[in-house]
């Protein structure tokens, strides 16, 4: 502005001179005007580029709007990126979901040959690599309760199975698959007791380890107690959940409800299938953790209680003895993790009937499981703290987790033969394992156990004769 | 039988040779790291904050090079999860030294966490009510009944309690749930609460929230933070203590002088918190008085009354003795060694300088 006003007034100088030059025309020969008029020129033109020389002087902390357009185009530019993103490699869903997956591979060894597997092989092996687990699900929420946070919650996954038929083959089977309405607030603080439904098909609410997801489970192999007496199979059926006078201490963020419970009605059948017949079985736990303050070493404390009671078909040649054939399982459990340590205990005993020789009477047999394991671990896995420290990288702390597990089962405790098992205990199994887990990134551990199987007897019902063995498990399981 | 007796009697000897794992102890005159827990987190769980001398010698590395030379590594452990992550960690002997706000700190003690606080950390500042942008609310008292959002358990949690005290509402004329700061910003977008504390700037810039209050001189507001250390590695390492008191209260020096004000604001803006942002917050404010170390009865006073409001608020179940918590020798001592003894002046309960300056 400053540089126009200096030229205009420039402009205006020479052209006062030009009149007064005009003034005294008559005066002046034609060549002194032509002179006067060419040093005007030159006075205009001088000025003129004096003007251009001088650069604009901008002070260097203010933007200018050539800053302006700049950050705006790269704003543009950032925005035009994210929804071609969105739009091009981005998975959408009508609903918040989100992806998940567990497997598993294996490699293990025994010093005993065996043709286990389903088929299985015509010749001993004492080694093999397996893929035991695969599945992949999805979970989110259907309906968000913003103010209270009753949410309707969703959750279905696949898991695949080997074919019992020779080939390569391999089947997708559907595992979870139900719909869970929250009752009381989700959002409102730890405060509030939890209280829910979940309807479809689900895991069973019963003792320890039959309720945890694939990840979660401490060793490579499941409780035979929890596994030979299908707690692990998922069921159809509507379970509510809840919790009542819950603990909170805030200074940790830690919250122990005084007691759980779980009471829900399923088929009674496994997975996968409608009912077998006019009976449901209802299912039930009760669980107590002391209320005490995270710092306390009593925390995690927890003494439960379950059941489960249902009715069978007991069948001799594909036609039905008995359609309220018992199928009860009782449990006891106590489980205590106080990092470093833990410990977890669970009792569970079975009563089914089963029809005896080839008669039409049935008989209960009794089964029952110990299943004591214990652990101690070498790091930071397991402190929330720890986890979630904040970083710049994909650091994540590292645990090591050696442990011990003690897994009895003996299947039929009666004196005869019923179910496939001989009585008084004779095809009881004893699994002593000593394995370690090594959490050695954020999903995913390496588990390595050496199992002793201890036979009761050596025979078997049909007379075959099976050994004492020892395996080597080595296994990754990675999680998504 | 006798196999299954056998298998009891196995079961058994491991258990007793698992709980048996002895923790060994190292018997040398230097710990081989010093773990500092920092309740707070930068944007986004970024491993650097700002506000405090503390977490300014973090930005500087301070600590570091006064330990190089004895090979002792100093390890910063920044928790998203705020305080409470830091008693975690510290129930966990993952950390030694901790910084900390009033009432994670009391609640701590009151469970039995065993530490001493050795100087304050940062005291004083602004604190502002911010509502979602659509709001009709003009005040607290227009919120009642509404969603309000706190993470409980934190020092966040007293602030509220006071402030609505200050104009008369309680905690049950509203809905108040908890949430991480993280959480409760984004919930103010979204309009899945009425509004939290929390800062503004970036939030209004977006246009999604607006401030319905900014009180910037209400001392007794915002409580002191603390800086403490484990009583079993103070009473093995009194002299890292006092080295670690020393290098901080150094720092603190540093952040209290008026020609380092910009220069904290910038080193600050890597927490992600914008420098314009620090600026606005801390503008008009004695860095004097913000970065004080001192256990004075401003300090003192304060906390007190924070835990009988924990008491008060049943966040806290037993009673916290303030007095036999402090451990003011380290400070002592390093104010003396720095010649630093009445730099800092000595405020009373209620904020006011006692030597009747303003």
């Amino acid at each position: 502005m400053k540089h126009n006003y200096k030229l205009a007034k420039a402009v205006t100088g020479a052209l006062l001179v030009l009149s007064a030059g005009a003034s005294s025309a008559f005066a002046a020969t034609n060549e002194e005007l032509e002179k006067q008029l060419e040093a005007l020129q030159k006075t205009v033109e001088s000025l003129k580029q004096q003007v251009q020389s001088q650069k604009v002087a901008v002070p260097e902390n203010i933007a200018t709007q050539d800053d302006v357009e700049g950050v705006r185009a790269d704003l543009e530019n950032y925005k035009y990126d994210e929804s071609r993103l969105r739009e091009r490699s981005t998975i959408k869903s009508t609903r918040d979901s989100t992806l998940f997956g567990v497997v598993q591979v294996r490699a293990q060894a025994q010093n005993e040959g065996t043709t286990a597997g389903n088929p299985a092989p015509t010749s001993n092996r004492s080694s093999t690599f397996d893929v035991p687990t695969a599945l992949l699900g999805v979970r989110g929420n259907l309906y968000r309760d913003y103010v209270d946070g009753k949410n309707l919650d969703y959750q279905f996954s696949f898991t695949y199975s080997k074919r019992a038929t020779a080939g390569a083959t391999s089947d997708l089977n559907l595992a979870d698959a139900f719909l869970r309405y929250n009752f009381t607030s989700t959002n409102g603080g730890p405060e509030i007791p939890r209280f829910n439904v979940t309807f479809g098909q689900q895991l069973l609410p019963f003792g320890q380890e039959a309720q945890s997801p694939e990840d979660l489970r401490p060793t490579i192999n499941v409780s035979q107690a929890s596994g030979r007496l299908g707690l692990f199979t998922r069921q159809v059926g509507a379970v509510i959940r809840g919790d009542v006078a819950p603990f909170v201490d805030y200074g940790a963020n830690y919250r122990a409800p005084l007691a759980e419970y779980a009471l829900g009605v399923v088929n009674g059948n496994v997975s996968n299938k409608v009912d077998d017949n006019n009976n449901k079985a209802i299912i039930g736990r009760a669980a107590f953790t002391l209320p005490v303050a995270y710092n306390s070493w009593l925390r995690e404390l927890k003494a439960g209680a379950s059941f489960y009671k249902g009715d069978k078909n007991v069948q001799l040649a594909g036609t039905n003895v008995d359609s309220h054939g018992k199928n009860d399982r009782y449990g006891f459990d106590i489980y205590y993790n106080h990092a470093p340590y833990g410990v977890t205990y669970e009792y569970i005993q079975g009563r089914d009937d089963f029809q005896v020789g080839a008669t039409n009477t049935t008989k209960e047999a009794k089964s029952k499981g110990h299943t004591l394991t214990l652990f101690y671990t070498f790091g930071d896995q397991f402190y929330n703290s720890i986890k979630s420290v904040a970083k710049f990288d994909d650091w994540h702390p590292q645990s090591i987790q050696p442990f011990y597990r003690y897994d009895y089962f003996n299947p039929n405790d009666s004196n005869v033969t019923l179910g496939g098992s001989r009585g008084k205990g004779d095809d009881t199994v004893t699994v002593n394992t000593l394995g370690v887990n090594w959490f050695f990134a954020q999903t995913t551990k390496l588990q390595v156990g050496i199992n002793h199987w201890n036979y009761e007897t050596e025979k078997t019902l049909t007379g075959a004769k099976r050994k004492d063995f020892t395996e080597l498990q080595a296994q990754f399981q990675y999680t998504f | 039988m006798k196999k299954a007796l056998f298998n009891w009697v196995l079961a058994v000897a491991a258990s007793t040779a698992f709980l048996a794992l002895p923790i060994t102890a190292s018997a040398e005159d230097n710990p081989k790291e010093i773990r500092i827990g920092i309740s707070s987190a930068g944007v986004g769980g970024k491993p650097k904050v700002g506000y405090s001398s503390v977490t300014t010698a973090h930005l500087r590395g301070v600590l570091e090079d006064e330990f190089k030379k004895d090979g002792i590594k100093v390890v910063w452990r920044l928790f998203p999860g705020a305080g409470p992550a830091t008693n975690e960690a510290f129930s966990n002997n993952q950390v030694d030294f901790g910084w900390h706000g009033d009432l994670p700190a009391i609640i701590g003690r009151s469970t039995g966490l065993k530490h001493k606080v050795i100087f304050a950390a940062g005291r004083f500042g602004p604190l502002y009510f911010v509502v979602p942008a659509d709001s009709q609310a003009k005040s607290l008292a227009d919120l009642k009944g509404k969603t309000i959002s706190t993470f409980k358990g934190t020092a966040l949690q007293l602030q509220q309690s006071r402030l609505f005290k200050k104009y008369g509402l309680k905690e049950s004329d509203f809905r108040v749930i908890s949430q991480d700061q993280f959480s409760s910003r984004t919930s103010l977008s979204t309009g899945d609460i009425d509004g939290t504390i929390t800062s503004p700037w970036t939030l209004e810039a977006r246009g999604v929230a607006k401030r319905i209050l900014e009180i910037r001189d209400d001392k007794t507001l915002v409580a002191p933070l603390t800086f403490w250390v484990g009583e079993e590695f103070e009473k093995k390492y009194p002299h890292i203590v006092q080295r670690v008191t020393t290098a901080l209260i150094k720092q603190a020096h540093w952040n209290s002088l008026e020609e380092n004000r910009e220069a904290q604001y910038k080193l600050w803006a890597q927490s992600g918190v914008p420098y314009l942002d620090w600026k606005k917050d801390w503008e008009g404010y004695d860095l004097k008085e913000r970065h004080s170390p001192l256990l004075d009865e401003n300090y003192i006073a304060s906390m007190k009354q924070s835990a009988a409001e924990a008491k008060e608020f049943k966040l806290i179940r037993k009673d916290v003795d303030v007095d036999s918590w402090l451990e003011p020798k380290y400070l002592n001592t390093a104010l003396k060694e720095l010649n630093l003894e009445g730099f800092w002046p000595e405020l009373d309960a209620q904020g006011n300088r006692k030597d009747g300056k303003k």
